[in-house]
């Protein structure tokens, strides 16, 4: 394994801040509707 | 674009609308199959040495953190709502897998060494085991959007893999059926597999019993009771599959199978505890039927009577908005609607029936306007027996999408009431107004117009349009009336000197019936006067031929030819035969001493009764000397009589030969 892989294998499986936004715009590019459910407001205050 | 908005309280999402969103459980599993597509390309990378098992592993790493990254964040209202402890939790899980990889890694970097085929021979069940690492994020999306759902009113099942991944806890969950929600373990709890099948929870609404004094059921009770119970027929090995009802009558229930649209009905009887029993499933199918749009009814009024057939005309349709109907029509519309027209039967109601083109014909429409005219003919006996007067309301058929007129019928409640109209001939002048009307049309109009009018039918035409549209009605031409009274012989000698003059213009004669009024003032008023002076007219002709037929009858009798109990029979065959002669006209012929005559049938009886011999019976004569002598005529020759004498003495004697008596 080269060393840059041995590194990124040995990162820790903590979700991160960037993990978070990363994954809404990823699931946004992916489905309208999932899109919508990662970055839905709260309901009340409509 | 969706924009959803988490409802907490509920624990699920709401769109713009604020109508709760549909489980997302089929777009996460549609990210699943991306995910795990890609991790299966670099297994496959592998096992054709153009990927390195390093490469294969971080992948795994990246889809596996995306996956459970993207389930916390669905499962609990987005990424505002997901907290610390979710992420915390997600951290824990996407540890628990990547556990797994380095012995995953080194197991295959172990292998290839010595076999560079190794991952290829193994790549199936290689690819199996990576794809259970990245499914196990379906059962955290499952549990997670359980967890956050607020479980009241709602019942839940365990529905499985269709795939066949399911373990027998999962089957024997999911055997449960329907309960509360939570009343089963999660997906990958408690159970063989731990997660790496695809199983998911179906949830619906509870049907709350009544508790109330009323056995009333709303329709929406009944519609919720009728779905709960089409879908427990849903097999728990039946993924994904659901019934969404579709139509509801009193004793059936049309529902649609979600995974392939099929339509299907069940009869159903709901009992006093609102249980509801099902009869057999059928396969049916929605059926599309296109009526006939009837549009606003007119009014349309009788006018001349021609032979049998009597003419109605008037407006049929006016130009407007019809929103009700989905139609509308302008000015133009009706124009080359009335272009574009071909005859139709009369229909009665918009209706097909035994009567659909019996009444009449619509013979030809066009536009004045913002009306749509149009002429019918029809039986008189349609008009007397039927409509029993001169107003008729009737409704037009269109095709709504050409705006062609294709049909006309009677109508019970005209929509449009008050349309005054103009009956045909009532002008003086036919009305040959349409364009279609070629000069041969109109030519043949005129002159059934004229027919109609010499036979007695009003005509409101002035002098000069009376001019134009026929001489005969300004000069002397005898009206039907006028030649019915000669007929029965009930003319005057005024009448009948108008009647022989076939060129010498005269007054018209004045009306039969003295009580008549001078002038009609309605077409109605003028067939009530016809058919009185009708009735009239042959009370008089019966008794003419009644006084005719007593008076031959008498004559045959004086003349020797009958004897007087022959005169009701003489009668009987007179007054037939006159009567026949006046309404059943007929030229027979006959024989009179040898030489063919043709007349009438009573000139026919008449000439048989003369050709009769007198039979003398009532003929008394006194001869010379005394003698009383009865003949058979009294216009026996005398030879005949002294041939008679002889005949008989030469008979006397040959009887007297052989007696004792001898003649002397």
């Amino acid at each position: 394994l080269r060393d840059q892989e041995r590194e990124r294998l040995s990162e820790g499986a903590d979700v991160t801040a960037d993990d978070i936004e990363q994954t809404a715009a990823a699931l946004a590019a992916f489905d309208e509707r999932l899109g919508a459910a990662a970055n839905a407001q709260d309901y009340e205050s409509e | 674009m969706p924009r959803y908005a988490w409802d907490a309280q509920a624990g699920r999402y709401r769109d713009s609308r604020g109508a709760f969103v549909p489980h997302l459980r089929g777009r996460f599993d549609a990210l699943v199959d991306a995910e795990s597509a890609r991790v299966s390309g670099l297994l496959r990378g592998v096992a054709d040495g153009t990927s390195s098992p390093a490469e294969f592993a971080l992948q795994l790493r990246d889809s596996v953190k995306f996956l459970e990254t993207s389930a916390t964040m669905l499962a609990r209202g987005g990424k505002a709502h997901a907290t610390a402890s979710d992420w915390a939790s997600a951290g824990g899980r996407i540890g628990a897998q990547f556990a797994y990889t380095p012995r995953f890694i080194s197991e295959m970097e172990a292998g290839l060494e010595s076999d560079p085929a190794f991952v290829a021979d193994r790549l199936t069940a290689y690819l199996a085991r990576a794809d259970r690492y990245l499914t196990s994020a379906v059962g955290s999306f499952e549990n997670l959007t359980r967890d956050a759902l607020d479980g009241d009113g709602l019942e839940e099942k365990r529905a499985l893999d269709r795939g066949g991944k399911s373990c027998p806890s999962c089957v024997r969950y999911a055997a449960a059926g329907w309960g509360p929600v939570g009343h089963v373990p999660g997906i990958g709890q408690a159970c063989e597999c731990g997660g790496s099948c695809r199983c998911r929870f179906v949830r619906r609404r509870v049907v709350k019993r009544k508790q109330t004094f009323s056995d009333d059921l709303t329709f929406n009770d009944i519609r919720e009771l009728l779905s709960a119970a089409v879908n427990d027929g849903v097999a728990p090995t039946d993924y994904g599959r659901r019934y969404w009802v579709r139509d509801v009558a009193d004793s059936w229930v049309v529902f649609e199978d979600n995974t392939d649209s099929a339509l299907y009905r069940r009869t159903y009887v709901i009992g006093e505890d609102q249980a509801v029993t099902l009869g057999d499933v059928e396969r049916v199918a929605v059926r599309t039927k296109y009526d006939k749009v009837q549009m606003a009814a007119f009014s349309i009024e009788a006018g001349a009577e021609a032979g049998s057939v009597v003419t109605w005309s008037g407006p049929i349709f006016r130009a407007g908005d019809y929103p009700d109907k989905g139609f509308a029509a302008s000015a133009d519309d009706l124009a080359a609607a009335a272009d574009a027209f071909e005859p139709v039967d009369l229909n009665v109601e918009h209706k097909d029936s035994i009567f659909s083109g019996a009444f009449g014909e619509l013979r030809r429409i066009w536009a004045e306007g913002e009306e749509l005219h149009g002429e019918i003919v029809t039986p008189s006996w349609f008009r007397d027996d039927v409509v029993k007067g001169s107003k008729l309301s009737v409704s037009t058929e269109w095709d709504m999408e050409a705006k062609r007129l294709v049909g006309l019928a009677t109508a019970l409640s005209p929509r449009v009431t008050g349309a005054e109209l103009v009956a045909a001939f009532s002008k003086g002048e036919a009305h040959f107004v349409g364009r279609r009307n070629s000069k041969t049309d109109a030519g043949r109009i005129q002159a059934i117009h004229d027919h109609t009018a010499e036979l007695g039918a009003a005509c409101g035409a002035t002098p000069k349009e009376k001019k134009t549209m026929s001489e005969s009605t300004t000069q002397s031409k005898p009206s039907f009336l006028d030649k019915v009274k000669a007929l029965f012989g009930s003319a005057t000698p005024e009448e009948l000197a108008t009647l022989t003059s076939a060129s010498a213009p005269a007054p018209v004669a004045p009306p039969v019936t003295p009580s008549a009024p001078a002038t009609l003032s309605s077409d109605a008023d003028e067939i009530t006067r016809l058919r009185a002076e009708n009735e009239q007219l042959k009370t008089v002709r019966q008794t003419a031929i009644a006084s005719q037929a007593a008076a031959f009858a008498d004559g045959e009798i004086a003349a020797g030819r009958r004897v007087p109990a022959d005169r009701d029979e003489l009668v009987a065959i007179f007054t037939d035969a006159a009567t026949l002669d006046d309404t059943s006209p007929r030229t027979v012929t006959f024989s009179v001493g040898g030489q063919a005559k043709t007349g009438t049938r009573v000139d026919e009886l008449r000439a048989r009764e003369a050709a009769r011999s007198s039979h003398g019976l009532l003929n008394r004569t006194v001869g010379a000397g005394g003698t009383v002598a009865m003949s058979g005529s009294g216009a026996t020759p005398p030879d005949d009589i002294a041939a008679a004498v002889q005949a008989a003495e030469s008979y006397a004697a040959t009887k007297n030969a052989g007696s004792h008596l001898k003649a002397v």
